[in-house]
Order: structure tokens, then sequence, then C-alpha cells
């Protein structure tokens, strides 16, 4: 974007993209941290056989660095204004993946049906919904269909 | 011609026209559903499909897909709301038309304009596929690996605003692809010790927890984001219009275009049917007659973006047949149901499973007008269930996730990744990386990889042996062109098209 000059001559361009700088951080480190230890430590070497089968993630991880690079210069010569941090807040989310993940627990611990109920009880709750009658009709109803599933070996 | 009646017999046995039938219900239910969309409901539909035959398999499948894009205008004309964000487009004319008190007709015309797409396309791959996958057999892997870097560069310019998150997004899919078994030696990579990696990471979890239940999440963001603003929609009353012969004839001639802008949609690499279907919109709108009120309720509009978004899935399937290349995100989900079944996509399934193909060719038209039928006689039912709350449907769907992902693995290792996977597609998608190229570069991350390999060995290494290859050296070039072109014009947003 184009400096604008204004009556007091001072620069008009929009800040520098620290979201996007700090994007290119972690995926710059990600891609470093893949190529120069999980890589190594994860892939045994075909004893010389064809290619190293470290081949192919060592690229992706090396184009993944080369492009979150391309992608921050870009975003640093080019200064498009900053885009506000779009959407809900994700509360919400974290507290469906952790019903989600209580719900798995409950299922391996007690068994399918008290798991499923509570997940859907748990998520429900998430979702701010109070009426007693709609969440037990819920759990209910999971724990009936996850029941014949069961049962039936479906 | 033996397989092509043999194809025939399959498709026609009971089990697959039920198949097919159970698959049209479920897609029309999640078309209409606002909360669930087609790649989710596919990704959870196909664990279900574990114990059929794989001919009633991918008809169920074919089904749910064909459906749901039809289904999605449903909720766009009677609550302004798309099930489907490819129907998103059907928003502009068909909510104007049922504010007129005209649902009815814009339902019926959505309906068989979606149908005659879908028949028209479904022709199409017929005649294409099979000729495309002779010429593809004919290609090497320096080719493949062109024309598979052509298309990621392709769907990573196309699926987000910016191109190199999408790039990275796609070849970050083709590196966790990697994990697993060294398709040369045969040692374990990355797998950290965990048996169950071995295999890799599993297709049928990474699909459901990148598209279901990362959806699951953000609808349910958005659900309290919208109660919190206070945004309630409520269908419109009907004044039972209905479709004349004038109204069929006025829409023939767009619903012949945009089937066509559609069926291009589907062939090519990363459109798909959102695009398809604002591109089609865009062409009836620049070819519009004297009279023709888009925007306001014309009737035309509704033809145009339903026939186009319908004929994009046949279309679609024209690559994945062909050269082994999922050109979209629904395509792609289809790839791990084949494989599921023991059938890689790809041009020799012409070759090792010609009776399975015609068998598809066969169900997709039989879907095709069982869509009509159901559509026809569920159109009101249809709008109806399209109020059905989100939160009513996510924590029924985040359970149907769980356990679509358990039984096809009977592991809850597979339940575990299907949620770290949603959680890094969550973190993705709100970071502006398109979790759609990610997949795409996932399933076909080990084609990627074998090819490669390929070509680095019979090239004896030396790079410049690709002089040699002219189709590599023109996918190539294409390639580069179209990093350039998208580099330099970033993506305009879907509504910029309609300008």
């Amino acid at each position: 974007m184009n400096t604008v000059p204004e009556s007091g001559g001072r620069d008009q361009r929009p800040p520098f993209p620290l979201r996007d700088g700090i994007e290119f951080v972690i995926l710059a480190a990600l891609s470093l941290i893949t190529i120069f230890v999980i890589i190594p430590a994860e892939t045994t070497s075909g004893d010389e056989l064809g290619l190293s089968p470290g081949l192919v993630p060592t690229v992706c991880a090396a184009a993944i660095g080369i492009l979150a690079c391309a992608h921050f210069l870009q975003k640093l010569i080019k200064r498009t204004p900053v885009e506000q941090s779009s959407g809900p807040s994700p509360l919400t989310a974290i507290c469906l993946i952790g019903s989600t993940i209580i719900g798995i627990l409950m299922i391996r611990y007690i068994n399918w049906e008290v798991g499923g109920a509570i997940l859907v009880i748990l998520v429900s709750l998430s979702l701010h919904e109070r009426r007693l009658l709609r969440l037990a009709g819920g759990a209910a109803f999971v724990a009936l269909f996850l029941y014949i599933v069961n049962h039936l070996g479906i | 011609m033996e397989d092509i009646l043999l194809g025939f017999t399959d498709a026609f046995t009971p089990t697959a026209i039920f198949a097919v039938f159970c698959g049209i219900l479920l897609g029309y239910i999640v078309g209409v559903l606002p909360g669930l969309s087609r790649p989710a409901a596919l990704a959870i539909a196909v664990p279900i499909t574990y114990s059929l035959s794989p001919i009633s398999a991918i008809a169920f499948l074919i089904g749910v897909t064909k459906a749901s894009a039809a289904g999605g205008a449903t909720g766009a004309i009677m609550l302004n709301t798309p099930g489907e964000p490819s129907s998103a487009a059907t928003c502009f004319d068909g909510y104007p038309m049922a504010q007129a008190g005209q649902a009815t007709k814009a339902l019926k015309t959505a309906l068989y304009s979606s149908v005659f797409g879908d028949i028209i396309s479904t022709l199409v791959l017929i005649a294409l596929a099979k000729p495309l996958a002779t010429f593809a057999l004919k290609m090497g892997p320096l080719e493949m690996t062109s024309v598979m870097i052509f298309a990621l560069t392709f769907i990573a310019a196309l699926s987000g605003k910016s191109m190199a998150k999408g790039l990275i997004a796609g070849i970050f899919g083709i590196f966790l692809a990697t994990v697993g078994l060294d398709p040369e030696s045969a040692t374990p990579r990355m797998t950290f010790g965990l048996i169950e990696l071995f295999d890799g990471v599993p297709l049928i979890a990474s699909t459901v927890g990148m598209l279901a239940f990362t959806e699951m999440l953000v609808q349910g963001e958005q659900y309290l984001s919208d109660k919190k603003a206070g945004i309630m929609n409520t269908p419109l009353e009907d004044k039972k219009s209905d479709l004349t012969w004038s109204d069929i004839k006025r829409i023939t001639p767009t619903a012949i275009r945009s089937t066509f802008v559609g069926i291009a949609a589907g062939i090519i690499p990363g459109l798909g049917p959102t695009i398809g279907a604002f591109l089609a919109y865009a062409v009836a709108k620049k070819t519009a007659k004297p009279g023709d009120k888009y925007g306001e309720g014309e009737i035309k509009g509704v033809a145009a973006t339903e026939s186009a978004d319908n004929a994009v899935l046949p279309a679609s399937l024209i690559p994945l047949f062909a050269i082994g290349l999922p050109g979209s995100v629904s395509a792609a989900i289809l790839v791990s149901a084949f494989m599921m079944h023991g059938v890689i996509p790809g041009p020799l399934i012409f070759d090792q499973y010609p009776r399975l193909i015609y068998g598809i060719y066969v169900s997709m038209i039989i879907a095709s007008l069982c869509m009509l039928v159901v559509g026809r006689f569920g159109l009101h039912f249809f709008a109806k269930i399209g109020s059905i709350p989100v939160i009513l449907i996510v924590p029924n769907v985040i359970v149907l996730c769980v356990v679509g992902v358990y039984l096809e693995s009977h592991s809850l290792f597979s339940v575990y990744a299907m949620i770290g996977l949603g959680v890094l597609g969550y973190i993705m998608q709100r970071f502006g990386y398109s979790v759609v190229t990610f997949l795409i570069g996932f399933v076909v991350g080990p084609l990627f990889e074998l090819s490669l390999r390929q070509s680095i060995i019979v090239s004896n290494r030396h790079l410049d042996e690709v002089i040699d290859h002219p189709i590599a050296i023109v996918f190539l070039m294409l390639s580069l062109g179209a990093a350039y072109v998208f580099m330099r014009r970033e993506r305009a947003p879907l509504e910029d098209v309609m300008k």
C-alpha cells in the first residue's frame, strides 16, 4: 500500500503486521524443529536402498518454512490494513472440545451409553441449553441410540 | 459389454437401490439443515458404509452428496440461510421469491434445475472419464507429479484469500500423509513409537475431525454469537405458487448454460460447487435479457445457481477416475470410501474394477431420478425441517463423529486422532489456512510421494531429464504461471465475482 502524505507529513502506512509476524515465527520454528529434530529422530535410514525416507517430509517442512517467510515478506512489503480478528470468542469451541474429551473418557471408563449421554449433556450445556427436559431428552435419545448400536453390533 | 451389463445388474439390486434411496434421504436432510455441510455429512457417512458392498457404499455416498447439493436450496429459499455454502448464491433470488409468496415455485425450480444439471454432468462424466484414463495411463511418474503440482497450486490459490497460506495447508497435508511406514524401505517414519501410526494417520479420522468436528465447533460458536445478537430466522408464508410451462421455457437456456459452467468448475481442481454456483450466477446476470430482475426474485437466478451446483460433483469425479486426483473435498472424501473398500481410484480402475465403475455410473443416474422423486414429494416436509435449531444438531453430530470414527477402526486411538485433527482444523480455519486444501493434499499425499520418488529414480536423480517430458513441462509452466498470477492478485472474495 502506498504511503499517503498528510499535512503534517506523518506516515499513514498501516502498522507492522504483528499477527503475521507471530505466525511466521511459529511456522518457521516448527519447520526448523521438524527438519533438524523430529525427522532425524523419527526416521530410520533404509540401508541406502532407494531414496531416504526423510526426503519428502524434509522437502515439505522446508517448503512450509519458505512459504511462511514469503507470506510474511509479502505482508510486510504490502502493509495491507491489519484485519481485525473476526469471529466469536474461542471460549465456546474450547468448552465444546473439553466436553467431547470428557465424554470420550467416560465412554472409555464407564460405557458407551453413559459416556454418550454425558457428552450430549455437556455439549448442550456449553451451548447454554438450560432446559432440563431438553437435556434429559437429548441424553436419553443418545443413550438409546448407542445401546442399539452396541447391542445390535452395527 | 459383459462388464456393463454386470454393472447394471449390481446397481439394480434391491440393496443398492435402497442404499441410494437412504443416501438421498439423508443428503436432503443434511442439505436442508443449516448446521451441517455436505463434506461434513459425507465424512460422517463414510464409516457407516463399512459393512456394505462397495457398490452399495459408493451409491449411498453419491446419494448423500447429490441430494445435499439439491437440499441446500431449501434453507436458502425459505430462511435466507443456505444449507450449504454452494447454495448461498440461491439466496439472491430464491429468498426474494419466497418473500413474494412464490416459495413453492422457487423450490420446484431449484429441484428441477438440480436434477437437470446433475444428469447432464453425469453423462459428461460417463463420456469423458474412460478416454481420459486411457490417456493418463500413457503418462509417466514425472507427468503425474507435475499434474499434481499444478492441481495443488490451483486448489491452494482458489481455496482461501492467501495463496501462500493455501500452499502451506496443502503441503502440510502431504507432510502428514508421510507419517507411517516408508513406501520403499517399510521403515517407520514419524510414528513416535505408536504402532497405530504404522498405517499412517487414519484417513477417516482426518476427514471427520477436520470437516465435521471442526464445523460443529464453528457452528456452536456461531449459534451463541447469533443468539447474543438476537438473530432469528423465521420461514415465510407461501401462496402455493406453481411452476408453469412458460417458466420452464424461460429457465431452460439458463439451466443449460449454467450446467456447463458447473461442469467446468467440477473438472478444474479447486473451483468446487460454491465458486461454480457463483460463476454461473455471474454468467446468467451478464447474459440477462431486458426484463430480467436478478437479485429481486428472478426465477432464472435460482435455476442458474442450482443447476451449476449439482453439475459440479459428477464432473469432479472425472479427474478422480481418470488420474486419481480429487478435484474437490467431496471427491477427496469419496477416495477414502473407495480405499476403505480396497479400491484405489485412478486410471487403472477401469481395467481392475470395470464392473464397479459401470455400477457406479448406473447408480448415479438412479440417484438423480430418486432425487427428483424424493425432492418432489418431500418438498414441503424438507422446508419444515430446515428450522431445526443448531443446538439440537451440534451435540448429536458430535456423538455421530465419535461413533462413526470408532466403528471404522474399533479403536479409541482414531477417536483421539479425530479430536486432535478437529482442533487443528479449527485453528487452521481461524488463522485462514484452508482445511479443504489440507485434506486434498493429505489424500493425494501417498500418490504424490510415490510419483515423486519414481520420477527421481527414473531420471537417475538428474532433474534436467524433465526436458524430455513435454507434458510435464507444460504442467509445470502452468503451475508457475498460476502461482504468479494468483500471487499478484490475491483472490477476490466471492461477492466480488458477482460484480
